[in-house]
């Protein structure tokens, strides 16, 4: 029998494999968000105590940008709204990410193909007939 | 109207005339692709031969643009597969979260202050460049998405991918344009200038 196939053993301090994994999904969570916040992990800590950050702000950051492009269906973006409205935080973070992608959408220039490239490209289809099917 | 007689439109015509008002999306797609002029021109010639060959299977009245750009797309494809060399997808240092507003408090800039004091001072060939620095899957939904206008479904036709992957690719493309975008401004100067403006008026 492999060892996989049993059920996992306590480690030595009574914690299961679940809540390992849990555990270590939360340090990711927290050193993700210190990441994306600017801030240090202790602060994340804190912030999760107060009350002022809440795991599931990564879950709804994480619907940002199909929010912004306004991809999401009407109840997905009843829940976001929902959350922003209650959650400073990601108030802020949301408007500033809109500000940066509209920023980015009317600056990026748009160069046209120049003329002669035109007439190389497209010249050689006039008068042509159809292939052959 | 013209008075001289025309010779009868021929599919070529027809081609063309279908294909011209496209050409500029066409041309900075494939620019941002190859990220060189000649092999921009190579895949544009190749996409518009293949599109002219299957111009008869084209739907008249359906998204001609979307229906191109999903030929240069299969085109760019087959030619990796032939030389065998597609670039990599994504290189992981690159690929950590990322995003300005958090960098912004990090580097002490007030949120308020980003766009006037840093991205108002990002020049527009500058933009480009971030994009160009992207890893080609990510930065064709971020040109696509962005400079294009494309609807997240428009794109997982044209790149032939489900939509979640279309949002999953723009959503860490995205992050790392800002990281690309803040990088420059911290080596153009930017970030030191925006820093010292907020003391001085402090």
């Amino acid at each position: 029998m492999s060892d996989s196939a049993r059920p996992r053993p306590l480690d030595r301090n009574g914690v299961s494999s679940a809540e390992r994994e849990a555990r270590a999904a939360t340090r990711a969570w927290v050193a993700g968000a210190a990441t994306r916040l600017g801030v240090t992990e202790a602060t994340v800590r804190k912030w999760i105590r107060v009350g002022r950050l809440n795991p599931s702000c990564d879950e709804v950051y994480g619907n940002i940008f199909p929010y912004l492009d306004r991809e999401l269906s009407a109840e997905e973006r009843a829940e976001v709204e929902r959350h922003i409205a209650a959650c400073p935080g990601c108030e802020d973070h949301f408007a500033f990410d809109g500000v940066v992608l509209r920023f980015v959408r009317q600056r990026a220039p748009r160069g046209l193909m120049p003329s002669a490239l035109q007439e190389r490209l497209l010249g050689p289809f006039r008068g042509r007939a159809a292939p052959d099917a | 109207m013209p008075t001289s007689i025309s010779p009868a439109a021929t599919a070529g015509d027809a081609f063309t005339a279908e294909v011209a008002p496209h050409v500029h999306t066409l041309y900075r797609t494939a620019l941002r692709m190859t990220q060189q002029e000649q092999a921009a021109e190579d895949l544009l010639q190749d996409t518009l031969e293949r599109a002219f060959l299957n111009f008869s299977r084209y739907e008249p009245g359906t998204n001609i643009r979307a229906w191109l750009l999903r030929i240069m797309s299969n085109v760019r494809i087959s030619g990796f597969r032939r030389v065998a060399r597609r670039p990599q997808t994504s290189s992981l240092d690159e690929m950590e979260e990322f995003s300005i507003y958090g960098a912004a408090h990090a580097d002490g800039i007030a949120t308020a202050d980003v766009e006037s004091s840093v991205l108002n001072r990002i020049g527009e060939e500058a933009i480009l460049k971030a994009i160009d620095r992207l890893p080609e899957d990510f930065r064709m939904v971020v040109v696509l998405a962005d400079v294009e206008g494309f609807s997240y479904k428009e794109m997982a036709t044209i790149l032939d991918v489900p939509i979640g992957t279309v949002t999953s690719r723009l959503f860490r493309g995205r992050q790392q344009l800002q990281r690309a975008l803040w990088e420059h401004a911290r080596d153009a100067g930017i970030l030191a200038s925006a820093s010292a403006g907020r003391s001085r008026s402090a």
